[in-house]
């Protein structure tokens, strides 16, 4: 390949700045969202991992029980043991806190100074604490450490006092060290750490005389040698595990998976519209080049080095903006990394992330799909300019007769691709993978569809557009701007294909959370069924704070209160048919439920007749869908759960409808429930209020705060005043936190919008440019610059209106994979497809909208051209 | 030869089409061309005049301003009396489609219009979409030889059979000047021949104005006055008929 015949090429995108420029942006756009998506994941998946590593130190083990802990008698004997192992052990006391006026998010971690060392070594490894702090946090109660960034940033220093706010209320501890911590990893983890003595961790946790686990540093065999000195004391130690600290950290990578994928499955589809628009962009300008490559051939420039060219060209095009879309991925990374940890916090758990960390693999992969992705697109038209024969001109009528020729061969293709995705979603499988891979066979398989549809529908539009715009005398205009769709099948095809996907997906992604959130709305009316609902102050991402045995007392004291619906939550680790445990803890829930709250679980498996009295009097449990569904589980299956009294077996009577995680619910009657765990008091996570009928719901509502109000002002602790919400109030706030998760959706449908905005610009600038000289013949048989306008605008209608109609069956297929296929693989749960007329009329319009708003500046663009330079131009 | 740019037509008719002092200048990435320098030219109406010329010499510049497609740098060109700079671009266009026919020499056919369609396009401009109108566009293709082709998209036609419709559309509404430019400078001899014979049985038979511009001198034979473009001034050769 030439350097001279490098720069014709090279030289043709800086001709054509504007359709290089739009092109280069789609690209760039769809880049940044892929790259911007995989950032914001990445970082919430470093930060949880590296809070994790940073404070595991040199930790190997750890000995871990039920929901309660460990009895810290358990650390004093073993440390006694006087085993080499003992020594290299320490406990650990960890819980969520909030602090500040602005209730900033931390963990607190309880460690014992003495112990340390031989674990992490505070004084000098990851932190840098004063030695004589250390003393200070092990003397003084109370008294607690933290970054010195996290202290500037609440201005705190040495000496001063911090308000805290725990599960058990609130406290007042003092500062007497500042974490230096020694390097950038380090910095990171500590970012949203408060240290504190074990003693006073238990104290403000509310775990006296109890440890969340203890740490150990093992060599070859101890681990053995562990559990069995743990099997010695059987009975008094029954249900306490020891585990690698490294099935802690793939936690967050678990649990969160589905909800990555979703995301990335999103950003992907976007790409795919990016990857069209280099398609789209390298075939018209081969196509418009088919003279010149002719010439070239007949001067003997050979099919390889035009396919060499061509390709070239898709690099450099692809390279330059996968670079763009790299950097604006970065940018987008910090926008959508807020929305990402929300979603995390209010779904999964309470992670702090502050910035956006590079993540090289993410940025490789964005560059990879980019400049693979346009070199993929570049394909087709490299091989199409090796075909130009060497004779300096094919008829442009006679390759679009070739293209329309092509177009049943690709919809058969296309129509391949389609059974293809439906023997892989038929295929027996619970895999997410395959079945996101079916949907993008299916939607490519779609896309080969849409230039025959397009001839379909232009051939059927024509006479109706004729009849329409003959209404005004331009029957002609009205036939030509049908015509002229299928016409220019070559470049339009691609076009339109990438605005029906863009409008398909965002259809799809619309039916699907509408369809969510009609079952959400229909559920939460069989769910929360009690008037009135009593809660400690909750906040996401803070700590669950639970209400005090007295609480309920008061409130079902209360005139008009007919029964009490109580509920606690907790987390117990499940043990696998193997043996081994599931870094994933189950979410239990324990409710003290008369028959008439009962009814409050939608049962999908098992016999409803009995099944309270059984529920009731511990025969066995309760297990959301999405709980079932991950497991496989089923009625009559057992679940095996490290109890507070060790490993127990709970059958399950039932499986029930439940939306409010995808992680699953274990639903324990509380007098079952507390046979096998510690419940510290008769506390409780929320009350529901069920009332007399007579009973009016505002007014009972004035009563019990002004009731709750005088209670807690009589009481001496630091105990919250509970939250009081009634049943529509709580409904809303649901949907709320619905709307919120599903917030970074709605910005991924609207850049993918955004992408196939800028390919329909591209194309349609593209073919006003190549129709240069049709329009110019126009203007001189005497079409006015507003008619020209009229002209172009009307075409582009037209391929608004074919785009927007051919989204429809695609994005209601789309919407029903993501409903039965995508939500149940990936959540677990069983959604009711719904597909609302008005979300069809919304796709259509959107299409028609961005296929008229990109025809805007060509068509005026077109209108104001000169027609004696167009002419003198042929 | 005359050797002056200022080209009467002698006879006593108002001249349908005149040049007065045009200059005409293209500004072309920083440099100035000057392609018509002040020249003059009275067309007669019913006159056939030939621009002859070579490529690049100003002849289709000429056909432009004459239509109102293109604008002078300097001068004045009037169409049956009317200042076309003084006009608006809509009211230059509405004349084009009244009053001017145009026949290029790649066809220009609309390629997503069929045969009759592109016939009643310009009709249909200017709002005589009317049965009659129509069956007189039929008569016309008929005329040319084409009415079995009137359902044809212009891609399966050959460039005779696409000129013929070409000139057709150019004669449909009626037009008062024809403008042609280069009508058989993609044709063949023989094809061109037919397409010239129709054009002149045509024009005999209508008494419409022509401007033709052409490089070929055996085409220019078609004139009743050969105009010489050349180094942006305007001759006329002596042997050329005056009206």
């Amino acid at each position: 390949m030439t350097r001279i015949l490098r720069r014709t090429f090279l030289r043709h995108l800086l001709r054509h700045p504007w359709q290089t420029g739009l092109t280069g942006l789609g690209v760039a756009l769809a880049v940044s969202i892929v790259v911007g998506i995989d950032l914001a994941n990445a970082s919430a998946e470093r930060a949880f991992d590296l809070a994790i590593e940073a404070v595991a130190g040199r930790t190997t083990h750890e000995v871990i029980g039920g929901p309660d802990g460990l009895n810290e008698s358990l650390y004093t004997e073993l440390r006694s043991s006087g085993e080499p192992w003992a020594r290299r052990s320490a406990p650990v006391v960890e819980g969520r806190i909030s602090i500040g006026d602005a209730r900033r998010s931390l963990r607190l971690l309880g460690l014992d100074p003495f112990a340390e060392p031989a674990l992490r070594d505070l004084g000098a490894d990851v932190f840098s604490v004063d030695d004589g702090a250390l003393g200070d946090l092990l003397v003084e109660p109370r008294t607690v450490a933290l970054a010195a960034s996290l202290a500037d940033e609440l201005g705190v220093d040495v000496g001063d006092s911090l308000e805290v706010t725990t599960a058990n209320g609130t406290a007042v501890v003092r500062l007497v060290s500042r974490i230096r911590p020694r390097d950038e990893l380090a910095r990171r983890a500590a970012r949203d750490l408060l240290v504190a003595d074990v003693a006073t961790a238990q104290e403000l946790l509310g775990q006296v005389g109890r440890l969340d686990r203890i740490d150990l540093r093992l060599v070859d065999g101890e681990a053995d040698a562990i559990r069995s000195w743990l099997s010695e004391r059987s009975g008094s130690v029954e249900g306490i595990e020891i585990r690698p600290v490294a099935a802690r950290s793939g936690a967050l990578d678990q649990m969160t998976r589905a909800f990555r994928l979703n995301l990335e499955a999103l950003s992907l589809l976007a790409l795919l519209v990016g990857v069209f628009l280099v398609h789209n962009t390298l075939t018209f300008s081969v196509v418009r080049r088919r003279p010149l490559l002719g010439r070239l051939r007949a001067l003997g420039v050979q099919r390889r080095e035009l396919l060499s060219l061509v390709l070239l060209e898709g690099a450099v095009l692809g390279g330059i903006a996968t670079a763009v879309g790299l950097v604006l991925g970065l940018v987008l990374a910090e926008g959508l990394l807020g929305l990402v940890v929300r979603t995390i916090n209010d779904l999964y758990f309470a992670v702090e992330v502050q910035n956006v960390s590079i993540d090289l693999r993410a940025l490789a992969k964005g560059g990879l799909l980019g400049v693979g992705g346009s070199l993929l697109a570049a394909l087709a038209p490299a091989r199409e300019a090796t075909t130009s024969p060497p004779r300096w001109a094919l008829l442009r009528s006679q390759f679009e007769q070739r293209t329309l020729r092509s177009a049943p061969r690709l919809a058969a293709a296309g129509l391949l691709l389609c059974l293809l995705a439906s023997a892989l979603l038929a295929w027996p499988s619970r895999s997410l993978p395959i079945a996101f891979a079916a949907i993008f066979v299916f939607v490519l398989g779609f896309a080969g569809l849409v230039p025959a549809a397009t001839v379909a529908a232009s051939h059927l539009a024509t006479p109706l557009m004729g009849r329409g715009a003959g209404l005004v005398g331009q029957k002609i205009l009205g036939r030509m701007a049908a015509r002229g769709v299928a016409g220019s099948l070559s470049r339009t095809g691609v076009a339109m294909a990438a605005l029906t996907l863009a409008v398909a997906t965002t259809l799809g992604v619309q039916v699907m959370i509408l369809s969510f959130r009609a079952t959400l709305v229909d559920w939460l009316e069989t769910t929360l069924q009690a008037d009135v609902y009593v809660a400690a102050q909750l906040r996401s991402g803070g700590p669950a704070q639970t209400l005090g045995a007295h609480w309920t007392r008061v409130v079902s004291d209360l005139p008009g209160v007919e029964s009490v619906v109580s509920q606690y939550r907790t987390q117990a680790l499940v043990q696998r048919a193997d043996g081994t445990l599931d870094p994933i803890p189950a979410r239990l829930a324990a409710t003290r439920v008369d028959r008439r709250g009962f009814d409050i679980f939608r049962i999908l498996e098992g016999d409803e007749r009995g099944l309270y009295e059984q529920f009731a009097s511990g025969h066995g449990v309760l297990v959301s869908e999405p709980f079932a569904y991950h497991r496989d589980l089923g009625v009559g299956d057992t679940i095996r759960l490290m109890a507070d009294d060790g490993v127990g077996d709970f059958p399950i009577l039932a499986v029930y409808s439940d939306y409010a995680t995808d992680r699953g619910i274990v639903t324990f009657h509380r007098d079952h429930f507390e046979q096998h765990f510690r419940v510290a008091g008769e506390r409780n996570h929320s009350l529901g209020l069920f009332l007399a009928s007579d009973r009016n719901i505002d007014d009972f509502v004035d009563d019990l705060e002004r009731r709750l109000e005088e209670v807690h002002s009589d009481r001496p602790n630091h105990e919250p005043l509970p939250r009081v919400v009634a049943n529509a109030e709580l409904k809303r706030l649901s949907l709320e936190i619905f709307d919120r998760t599903f917030a970074i959706t709605g910005v991924l449908r609207l850049l993918a919008i955004g992408v196939a905005f800028l390919g329909v610009l591209s194309a349609l600038m593209a073919l006003q440019l190549e129709r240069a000289r049709e329009l110019g013949v126009l203007r001189a048989t005497g079409l006015t610059p507003g008619q020209v306008w009229g002209l172009v605008t009307l075409q582009t209608g037209v391929m608004g209106s074919i785009a927007g109609l051919l989204s429809l069956p695609l994005g209601a297929a789309l919407a029903a994979l993501l409903v039965h296929v995508i939500n149940k693989r990936s959540f677990g749960w069983t959604l009711a497809y719904q597909l609302p007329p008005m979300a069809l009329v919304q796709a259509l319009g959107l299409a028609l909208v961005a296929a008229l708003l990109a025809g805007l500046y060509p068509a005026w663009k077109m209108s104001r051209s000169s027609p004696a330079l167009a002419l003198r131009e042929e | 030869m005359n050797h002056s740019s200022t080209l009467d037509t002698s006879s006593h008719q108002q001249p349908i089409l005149s040049l007065q002092a045009v200059t005409k200048i293209y500004d072309e990435g920083g440099s100035r061309q000057t392609v018509l320098d002040s020249v003059d030219l009275q067309i007669a109406a019913g006159e056939r005049l030939v621009l002859l010329g070579r490529s690049g010499s100003g002849k289709s510049t000429l056909l432009n301003l004459l239509s109102g497609i293109d604008l002078a740098t300097s001068g004045s060109v009037r169409f049956e009396g009317a200042d076309l700079a003084r006009l608006s671009e809509r009211e230059r266009t509405l004349l084009r489609r009244m009053r001017v026919g145009f026949v290029f020499q790649f066809f220009n056919l609309i390629p997503t219009l069929t045969v009759e369609e592109n016939l009643l396009l310009p009709l249909e401009l200017a709002g005589r979409s009317t049965t009659r109108e129509s069956k007189r566009a039929l008569e016309l293709l008929d005329r040319v030889g084409l009415a079995g082709r009137r359902g044809s998209f212009p891609d399966v036609l050959s460039g005779g059979e696409q000129q013929r419709v070409a000139i057709a559309r150019a004669l449909v509404h009626d037009p008062v000047v024809l403008l042609a430019d280069e009508p058989t400078g993609n044709l063949d001899e023989e094809t061109a021949e037919g397409v010239l014979t129709l054009l002149q049985e045509t024009l005999a038979a209508t008494g419409k104005t022509l401007v033709m511009a052409t490089h070929s001198r055996t085409v220019a034979g078609l004139g009743d006055r050969i105009v010489r473009v050349h180094g942006g001034k305007l001759e006329t050769e002596p042997n050329s008929v005056t009206l």
